[in-house]
């Protein structure tokens, strides 16, 4: 009996494990453009809605940062051009998890060194969040009906005992 | 004896409610971070996946139909929505661990328990998401429609966390 309890947990512990591990434990993503025509989205995090945001440039790489807990803030910034076209990382910003903090994105425009080409550098959109601190709105929402019911637990608890 | 039953269920229930804010509740209380925080030392993507997938099924069934960008992000109308850890409740699950973990009822009947009762907070969490994107795309700000929700999800598990607790103190 007990081998068999052994064996439970074990595998308990070991499905945990797997379904924990299926995962790089990376929270960003980049990716480089060629050739002016890359289109970069950022990744919001925490379930947020975000608007898409585009890169376009040449040489130019765009990196959005995402985190988990909600406090990240997601980032791009671009690649120093050579051939004359400035890329325009935008980022989505994310909402607070459970510490309630947001995020903000922003963006930097790359700038090279004959930065002349308005066709390479047309097209990029800056994302903006529309949601922001949602865990410490979910969280103040909790404690607030929490507070609420254990007041009213009290309360009717001490009319009892009346 | 019933009649002795009812007129005793009042200091009953005041004795399991002192029993709830007994020492033992506190040190269960202070592992609630813990496991949370051992929650999110791991990313979850299978259940991520499966959260967001479910999500997406049930919000076809409501009209909105969501697009699948990766294994954990969706797209709508043009707006991303990732999903994290938070958003599959695995925490809520995790803090659940030592506030309802009861050594006297055994590990294999403790095991089971917390099975079905992943099976249900998974079921409940959908609901709830899906409950949210239906709200946003009505037209609600998504602060009302998520983020208020979420703490209404939040406190309902609480609700039903606390009464568990309770009625396995009066047995």
């Amino acid at each position: 009996m007990k081998r068999i309890l052994q064996i439970l947990a074990l595998v308990l512990l070991a499905g945990a494990f797997v379904i924990a591990q299926t995962g790089s434990t990376g929270s960003s993503t980049s990716s480089s453009g060629t050739q002016g025509s890359s289109a970069q989205q950022s990744s919001p995090s925490s379930s947020s809605p975000s608007s898409g945001s585009s890169g376009s440039g040449s040489m130019g790489s765009s990196s959005s940062g995402t985190g988990s807990m909600g406090s990240s803030s997601g980032q791009s910034t671009s690649g120093q051009d050579q051939s004359g076209s400035s890329s325009q990382g935008s980022s989505g910003s994310s909402m607070g998890g459970t510490t309630g903090s947001s995020g903000s994105g922003n963006a930097t425009n790359g700038s090279g060194a004959n930065n002349t080409s308005a066709s390479q550098s047309s097209g990029s959109q800056q994302g903006q969040g529309t949601s922001k601190g949602g865990g410490t709105i979910a969280l103040g929402v909790f404690l607030g009906l929490t507070g609420v019911w254990v007041a009213t637990r009290r309360k009717r608890n001490a009319l009892r005992s009346f | 004896m019933a009649t002795v039953a009812t007129q005793n269920a009042p200091s009953l229930r005041t004795q399991n409610a002192s029993s709830l804010l007994s020492s033992e509740m506190m040190v269960r209380f202070a592992l609630v971070p813990l496991a949370v925080a051992i929650c999110y030392c791991f990313e979850w993507r299978q259940l991520r996946f499966l959260t967001s997938e479910a999500n997406l099924r049930v919000d076809l069934l409501a009209g909105i139909s969501l697009q699948r960008l990766s294994y954990d992000t969706l797209a709508w109308r043009g707006v991303l929505y990732r999903y994290e850890n938070a958003c599959t409740f695995v925490d809520v699950w995790f803090g659940c661990l030592p506030l309802l973990w009861q050594w006297g009822r055994g590990l294999i009947k403790n095991v089971l328990f917390f099975s079905g009762m992943a099976l249900a907070l998974f079921a409940f969490n959908v609901f709830r998401l899906s409950v949210s994107d239906v709200l946003f795309a009505v037209g609600l700000p998504w602060d009302l429609a998520h983020n208020v929700i979420s703490g209404f999800a939040y406190f309902l598990v609480w609700v039903w966390v606390w009464r568990h607790r309770a009625d396995s103190a009066a047995i």
